[in-house]
């Protein structure tokens, strides 16, 4: 409505003063428009890619997402070169880099490559495929039909004709939550970034529809392209730079559209969803914070997410609504052979991701010294609460836990990785789960945050992309952080796995698990801001387990 | 009294407005630039129409093979299918049908020069009149074509006649808006297609490419800008020879138009009459030969046989293009029109001798010989850099 | 004044330009479309038997589309914007307009459990509707936007596909299905979007304001181009169509018969086996033909814009007009142009 009284001003000069002046005139608002378009296709072409493969055969397209020359594109596009992993890739320099495809996703249709050949390439940002609506500006690039013997790409417009578009046929290139684009998609377009009008990816085109009898025309476009959304593909970058096999999440159960409600029909025991306590007739509501509407709907969903991945789920059984937070079971994807993550890949990946950690706590330089810290934490274990606060002498090696109730002084000491809790004069083991708090923070203090990455012990891995999802009391996601997580061995039976944000390169989980008896402590990082030269988390949250992360014998929220 | 005029326009179009605006509450600064847009789309074919001639043809038939004649380039040894330019065949092109609708041109200069489309005389029509936008008819001369641009030139007796402005290629950006004109479906209006500029160097140079909807209905129409220049003729265009290759991209958001520089050239050749014909090596490849391009016989004459080329040489380059297959020897040279130069390597018992090749007309070529030609005078072929320069 | 204002328009446009401001200025139509279009499907034996579009053109159900394979099934299947499916009777059919009349009504359905649920009723005041706009007033290079389910994409609740494209320009159409000749005669809306595809036959057309102007034709093969036509049936001729349809006297149920070629009184001959020439072998005395001007050996360049291969071409054109209309023939003679108007009359 804010708009009103200029749309009458502009109907008015068109009718009454179709030559006004130059600098008055409307006309100026679309070359302004156009100038900008030339100008955004301008920055982002040098980032798009025409792939072939390293006999410069096939026709397939790819875009560069970061300077390093990592790039999207489809599986199908580099399933020939899987043998090798190497193809070739055109920029619109007019020159051919070579090409390594890393990760894959079959089942999403999705790839990772890494182009080589110069110090930095030109790349395109991602942007939000949720904030997409229809009617939105959206501009395809790639190599339709091999044109660009320059390696110039061929550019087309259209707008986004329908979102969340389910296009599954098979266990193999389903395409869940797509964008469906009225812009020209054709054959060798597969790979290709889909941008809005800004310029920042917001799909990668990867299939349209074409009628395939004999009096139809053949694999033309018809204005129904379909791009597989950004946000789904940012779930499965971390697997994907990694090397990793991109493997697809499942509840080991299936829905049917009953009447008005969406229902669980099948599921198998001892699956994601049977563990959350959901039973076959139970009405699905919600899912990853979206109420579902069909079994299309959901099948929709599902297939955006990887697998291990956590999911809130909304159900109603028996009557009752309940919220829990499951985490997805995998899709073992049909393969023509054994998948194997190249190990250098992998190790790349551990070290740039180390790296930007490196980068976002310290900036280039360590603290000199450590100051004193603290950490302030309530336990409730039972009717018991017991307030203490952990305190860290520069230099020194004990930490003091005190209680605030009766003043009990409690020390910790570790000896030989054992840690033991002196109490009001009374030695004793702390219990597995206090033991591994213990070790976790310190190895949260002295390798991870204080960035002494060189102490890293060798066997690290890098495992792909989790997330940490945050939901209200109606089981609806307030926040969703993405990580990357790197696993490496502490002892023959304690591994630390540390989950590092993806936007900031900051660690936002901390896992100390014991693998003997399964049991874990998982300590999550928040809110932080600069203090004393590098940059601190100034909200911890604690959770133990015995086995299972949502069932730990005690809580401590810890702030610094 | 004009303002008072102005003042009555508003008032009636706030009224229309608010009854327009109640019906539907989402109209804000997008939707009156779109509203812009389309009045720009207008004024600028409005500047153009009166240069945009319908043009009837009587008579003629669909060529005698739709798609093109299996050239000696083509044949096969094993009969199996030639090899896949992409992974997707565009089997379109050998079954589609000319139709003997109408087809647009473009007047080029006030003397009655008419630039169309060749793809629109095919089927080699017995008559070709012209109907310009004022209502006049004419016969028309079909002068000459460019089978590799797919440009024909038409003569009408007519002077004084209204001249489009063109856009020089320098200016002519990626993303920006095109607007083609047809005059497939008859009428006394063009058929309006809009778009955007997709590549600007295409097939060798001799298009830009735009995803405005080409098709027989405007092919030898023009393609122009928001101010109501001309970009290019829009034609069929595809990487392989023949005079229907491209068609099969029509309305598939693939389209191509000569641009005002490479019309220039040819230009005063068509109008003295002087066609431009599809060029021939006069060589046939051996299909089983892997990974290369290998020659399985020569046509005698041809202009590869003087040389000394013979069969089992391996054609290494053409025009600084690695060759790998039949199609990689297709698309370096599928635009150099017969009369015009080609750089080939051939390679011979692991040497490479550099040549320049004048390509011949298909016409020009005899028949295929194995025989033994005369041994290459070591003294006399030169050698060239591995990677040539080319456009 | 007004230079102030329009300075206040360049500036919300920057303003619109700086802000991330992504729509293309569509939403208002693309809204009108998505709300009005409904999705069919063809149910045979339980199995479906074809899908399509279709325009709901009043408040209480009813429900314009073309004739198409799905209209032959045992039932019929609706599915409205908001995800709703009811089911529907065939009130009437054009066969010569090639359009269909249905009105909604409940589908019972049943539960997984085998038990009977009643379907939505159907009643006044319930569907938003279009109203007929006015296609005359399209210009080539206005906006159009065309909604339908192609390829039935849109599943469940689901929108239905919209996309963008221009009005081209406005001709009769002469065009076949596969071999055979396609009986729609009048004009149509051609347009650049592709509409050629299956499911979008019988979606809508609306222009920037959102206004109705056309119905997706079906698909077919224009004569003159040889090529699949993205079109519309002009909103005039639905609308009389579906007027007519609620007529008690159900005109729209009759058949069109075949229409007898008007007099003009021209005899041709052809010459030529493949590449034919259409000549003038004789002009009845007293004949239209006569009094425009019609002289023996004239070759025929085109009749009514349209251009002539041979006699069948040309008996096509005629057979599409009717007594008193004024038809132009362009002929050659002596390699000159001319052109003659020929005011047709009833046949003997």
């Amino acid at each position: 409505m804010r708009a009103f009284p200029y749309t009458i001003v502009g109907l008015i000069t068109l009718t009454a003063f179709p030559h006004a002046r130059a600098g008055d005139d409307p006309r100026d608002a679309v070359f302004a428009l156009e100038q900008r378009r030339i100008e955004v296709i301008e920055r982002v072409s040098p980032a798009c890619v025409c792939i072939l493969d390293e006999l410069q055969n096939g026709g397939g397209s790819g875009v560069v997402i970061d300077e390093e020359g990592y790039g999207l594109t489809n599986f199908h596009v580099v399933a020939g070169m899987m043998g090798s992993r190497k193809g070739l890739a055109g920029l619109n320099d007019g020159k051919l880099y070579t090409l390594e495809v890393l990760g894959i996703d079959v089942t999403g249709d999705v790839a990772m490559f890494r182009l080589t050949g110069k110090d930095r390439f030109a790349f395109a940002e991602l942007g939000d495929s949720d904030a997409v609506r229809v009617g939105d500006e959206a501009i395809a690039i790639g190599n339709p039909f091999t044109l660009a013997s320059d390696y110039h790409p061929t550019v087309t417009l259209g707008i986004v004709s329908g979102l969340h578009r389910y296009q599954g046929e098979s266990n193999t290139l389903v395409y869940t939550d797509c964008i469906q684009t009225d812009a020209s998609i054709n054959p060798g377009n597969s790979g290709g970034p889909l941008f809005d009008r800004d310029g920042k990816v917001i799909g990668i085109n990867g299939r349209i529809s074409a009628e395939m009898h004999k009096y139809a025309r053949g694999r033309f476009n018809v204005g129904l392209g379909y791009a597989i959304s950004i946000n789904q593909i940012k779930r499965f970058i971390p697997h994907l730079r990694a090397g990793l096999l991109g493997r697809h999440g499942t509840l080991d159960a299936t829905v049917t559209d009953d009447a008005d409600r969406v229902v669980f029909d099948n599921m198998y025991e001892d699956g994601p969803a049977w563990n959350a306590g959901i039973r076959v007739g139970d009405g699905l509501l919600r899912f990853g914070g979206e109420d579902i509407r069909s079994a299309n709907h959901f099948a929709s969903l599902l297939g955006t997410y990887p697998e291990r991945w956590p999911v809130p789920i909304t159900f109603e059984s028996r009557g009752r609504v309940k919220h829990q937070v499951v985490r997805l079971e995998s899709i073992m994807p049909q393969m023509n052979r054994p998948y194997e993550t190249p190990p250098k890949t992998n190790a790349l990946a551990v070290k740039e991701t180390l790296h930007g950690f490196a980068e976002a706590v310290l900036g280039a330089k360590f603290p000199e010294t450590p100051r004193v810290w603290s950490w302030w934490a309530v336990r409730i274990a039972g009717d018991k609460t017991t307030v203490f606060t952990i305190t860290d002498e520069p230099g020194g090696k004990l930490e003091r836990f005190e209680s605030a109730e009766d003043g009990t002084e409690r020390r910790i000491e570790v000896e030989d990785g054992k840690v033991a809790l002196i109490e009001g004069g009374k030695r004793y083991l702390a219990d597995k789960d206090e033991s591994l708090l213990i070790t976790a923070m310190q190895t949260l203090r002295r390798q991870v945050l204080v960035g002494a990455m060189d102490m890293i012990p060798s066997g690290a891995r890098h495992l792909g992309g989790d997330a940490l999802t945050e939901t209200d009391h109606d089981g609806r996601i307030t926040r969703t952080r993405l990580l990357e997580t790197i696993r490496w061995p502490m002892s023959d039976e304690v591994e630390l796995h540390v989950g590092f944000e993806l936007d900031t390169g900051l660690p936002a989980r901390v896992v100390v698990r014991d693998a003997p008896t399964d049991r874990a402590v998982e300590i999550e990082l928040d809110d932080y801001r600069e203090a004393g030269g590098i940059v601190w988390p100034h909200r911890m949250r604690v959770v133990t387990s015995s086995g299972r992360f949502d069932e730990g014998i005690g809580r401590l929220d810890i702030e610094w | 009294m004009h303002s008072r005029g102005g003042l009555i326009v508003c008032l009636t179009l706030v009224a229309a407005w608010v009854e327009i605006a109640a019906a539907s509450p989402v109209r804000d600064e997008a939707f009156e630039i779109a509203r812009m847009r389309q009045t720009l789309f207008h004024e600028a074919v409005d500047r153009v129409v009166p240069c945009v001639v319908r043009i009837d043809t009587i008579g003629g038939a669909q060529p005698r093979v739709a798609g093109e004649v299996a050239p000696p380039e083509e044949e096969e040894d094993d009969g199996s299918p030639p090899p896949d330019l992409t992974p997707f065949r565009d089997d379109l092109g050998s079954k589609f049908l000319v139709a003997d609708g109408p087809t647009a041109g473009l007047i080029f200069d006030a003397d009655g020069w008419i630039l169309t489309s060749s793809f629109n005389f095919v089927r080699e029509p017995a008559h070709i009149t012209v109907h310009l936008t004022d209502g006049r008819d004419y016969v028309a001369e079909l002068v000459a074509r460019d089978r590799v641009r797919k440009l024909a030139l038409l003569k009408i007796d007519a002077t004084g006649l209204e001249t489009p402005e063109w856009v020089p290629r320098a200016e002519i950006k990626v993303g920006q808006r095109t607007i083609a004109l047809g005059r497939g479906f008859g009428g006394d209006t063009p058929a309006v297609t809009v778009g955007i500029v997709s590549a600007l160097n295409r097939m060798a140079g001799n298009a830009i490419q735009t995803d405005a909807k080409l098709s027989p209905a405007n092919y030898g129409g023009p393609l122009i800008d928001l101010r109501g220049r001309i970009l290019g003729i829009c034609v069929p265009m595809a990487q392989r020879p023949g005079e229907l290759a491209g068609v099969e991209f029509y309305d598939a958001g693939i389209g191509f138009a000569v641009p005002f520089e490479r019309v220039t050239e040819i230009v005063a050749d068509l109008k003295e009459g002087i066609s431009f014909d599809r060029g021939w090596l006069g060589v046939s490849i051996n299909t089983r030969a892997r990974n290369e391009c290998q020659i399985r016989a020569v046509a005698d004459p041809s202009p590869v046989r003087g040389l000394g080329i013979r069969r089992g040489d391996v054609i290494a380059q053409a025009n600084g293009r690695e060759l790998r297959n039949i199609q990689n020897l297709r698309q370096a040279i599928y635009m150099v029109p017969a009369g015009e130069v080609v750089q080939i390597i051939i390679r011979r018992d692991d040497l490479e001798y550099g040549y320049e090749v004048v390509l011949a007309r298909n016409t020009e070529l005899g028949a295929l010989v194995n025989n033994e030609p005369p041994p290459i005078d070591p003294d006399k072929p030169f050698t060239v850099p591995k990677k040539l320069p080319w456009k | 004044m007004v230079g102030r204002r329009l300075a206040r328009l360049i500036s919300v446009a920057c303003v619109a330009l700086a802000s991330s401001a992504r729509a293309g200025g569509f939403d208002p139509a693309i809204e009108a479309v998505s709300e009005r279009v409904v999705r069919l499907f063809g149910l045979k034996a339980g199995l479906s038997a074809g899908y399509g579009s279709g325009v709901l053109v009043s408040d209480d159900g009813l429900v314009v589309t073309v004739i198409s394979l799905l209209l032959d099934a045992e039932r019929l299947r609706v599915v409205t914007p908001d995800g709703t499916t009811y089911g529907a009777d065939i009130l009437a059919r054009d066969r010569e307009k090639q359009l269909a009349l249905l009105r909604l009504k409940p589908l019972s359905q049943y539960d997984r459990r085998g038990r009977r649920v009643q379907g939505a009723a159907v009643g006044a005041g319930q569907f938003k509707y279009f109203e007929p706009g006015d296609s005359r007033a399209l210009h080539p290079g206005d906006w159009v936007i065309a909604g339908g389910n192609p390829f039935k994409v849109a599943q469940g609740d689901e929108r239905i596909s919209t996309s963008v494209g221009v009005f081209s320009t406005r001709t009769e159409l002469d065009a076949r299905r596969k071999t055979r000749e396609f009986p729609f005669r009048g004009e149509i809306l051609i347009i650049d979007t592709v509409t050629s595809t299956p499911g979008s036959p019988g979606g809508a057309l609306v222009n920037l304001d959102g206004a109705w102007v056309g119905l997706i034709g079906r698909l077919v093969v224009s004569n003159r181009t040889h090529t699949n036509l993205n079109y519309a049936v002009p909103v005039e001729t639905v609308d009389a169509f579906v007027r007519s349809a609620l007529d008690p006297d159900g005109s729209a149920q009759a058949a069109a018969d075949v229409i007898a070629e008007p007099f003009h009184g021209i005899k041709l001959f052809e010459l030529g086996y493949q590449k034919k020439l259409v000549y003038v072998d004789g002009v009845k005395r007293r004949s239209p033909a006569r009094r425009a001007g019609v002289k023996k050996d004239d070759l025929i360049v085109s009749i009514g814009g349209k251009s002539v291969s041979d006699i069948v071409s040309f008996k096509e054109v005629m057979r599409r007009r009717s007594p008193g209309d004024k038809v132009k023939l362009v002929v050659i003679r002596d390699e000159e142009i001319k052109t003659m108007t020929i005011e047709l009359e009833e046949a003997e």
